[in-house]
């Protein structure tokens, strides 16, 4: 489908102009390497880049909490189409996590705004949470249950958070007019095929 | 001020173009010339910003300036100019307001309260609330999504929270000129 309007146009030339410039550690400003640490601020959400020091000494505080990058397919697992209508989320894809700053859980999904966040039933998602015990230790702002069933797709991961805002990131960059686009929506199949990719035998859970 | 229709659907077009362009040169695989891209546009961008700065510090010294300025911020042409060098004279967040004010009455007629929660220099959050029992259509957080990103193209993200537990309520008219009442004292420092 042809874009119909401009979507965030100048946010994305400026971020590809700036985006190979050098980066620096959020907390001491020290140059850092390409790859690098992540804290999240638990009472905002807010992500932070850390040298490898500042992630050590903020990382086991109150205050952040390191993001450890995780995927973990969750196999013979799957929500009812119920257990999904329950939580009220407009398009079949989404991540689910417990929200500190919204004391509960919330679900994000993409638009061409960026993110549309939900504020789930809490009844709904403690159903969930009480047939799928798996879920009940996911760790609050860090990590996430991510929803795919797209297309009559019925995937199901338990990934870090920085999985699931790329694929946001992702979808924001090739969003075109109102209903995305084929073209946003073929990224977001090659990034479940690329996830699928990385994700070692030893990474799959049961449910 | 804004041109003629033309112009208008000739400029969103290029938007369109130079959003797609720039998603292409994000997907070149070779970095060398991904990287000679990214920096003769650093270069182009950054000779244009300085030469904007100039000018609009020339406007604004002027007597007439601050109306000009006004003027020419409601130029599509001018206006995507500046909000790609960041020269807009109002903040994303005072734009975000300025469309939701807007929009609002339209929107709170089909079901809808649209607020703005924060702003920030890259972000914003906006607070989506039911003022009835239905769900609002998907059509219809569509154009809300659309109408934000038009107003604050220079952010990076707009996250819409969708308060699907609070019901907003209308005050009763009488009540509701009480507020606005409390509201108009507040701003005049009374």
């Amino acid at each position: 489908m042809e874009r119909t309007r401009p979507g965030n146009w100048a946010s994305k030339l400026r971020r590809f102009v700036v985006a190979e410039r050098e980066e620096h550690c959020d907390f001491c400003s020290k140059a850092i390497a390409p790859r690098h640490s992540h804290l999240i601020e638990r009472a905002t959400g807010k992500f932070f880049c850390a040298c490898p020091q500042c992630a050590l000494v903020l990382g086991t505080g109150d205050r952040f909490v390191a993001l450890v990058v995780r995927t973990h397919a969750l196999t013979d697992f799957n929500l009812t189409d119920a257990e999904w209508d329950d939580f009220r989320i407009p398009i079949d894809l989404a991540f689910v996590f417990h929200s500190t700053p919204a004391q509960g859980p919330v679900a994000i999904y993409p638009g061409p705004a960026g993110a549309t966040q939900s504020q789930l039933g809490v009844a709904a998602w403690t159903r969930v949470v009480a047939a799928h015990p798996m879920l009940a230790d996911l760790d609050p702002d860090v990590e996430a249950l991510l929803v795919n069933r797209m297309n009559g797709a019925r995937e199901y991961y338990r990934v870090s958070i920085d999985r699931c805002y790329s694929l946001i990131g992702l979808i924001r960059m090739h969003w075109r007019g109102l209903s995305g686009g084929a073209e946003v929506w073929d990224a977001v199949h090659d990034y479940f095929t690329k996830l699928r990719d990385e994700i070692a035998p030893g990474d799959m859970v049961h449910g | 001020m804004s041109g003629d229709l033309h112009d208008d659907a000739a400029l969103e077009q290029s938007l369109i173009r130079l959003e797609a362009l720039t998603a292409d040169l994000n997907d070149i695989a070779d970095s060398k010339g991904r990287e000679a891209a990214r920096a003769l546009l650093e270069v182009v961008l950054d000779v244009h910003r300085l030469s904007l700065e100039r000018l609009n510090a020339i406007i604004a010294a002027r007597a007439e300036g601050p109306t000009l300025i006004e003027q020419l911020a409601k130029d599509p042409h001018v206006r995507a100019i500046w909000l790609l060098h960041g020269l807009h004279p109002r903040s994303a967040g005072e734009r975000l307001c300025e469309a939701i004010a807007r929009m609002q009455p339209q929107w709170s007629a089909s079901g809808l309260r649209v607020d703005l929660v924060s702003a920030g220099p890259t972000s914003a959050i906006v607070q989506l609330q039911r003022n009835g029992r239905a769900e609002p259509p998907d059509q219809l957080r569509l154009e809300i999504e659309n109408i934000l990103v038009d107003a604050a193209p220079d952010l990076d993200d707009i996250l819409i929270e969708l308060d699907m537990t609070a019901i907003y309520a209308e005050p009763p008219p009488r009540e509701r000129e009480q507020i606005d009442g409390k509201d108009a004292a507040r701003q005049l420092g009374v």
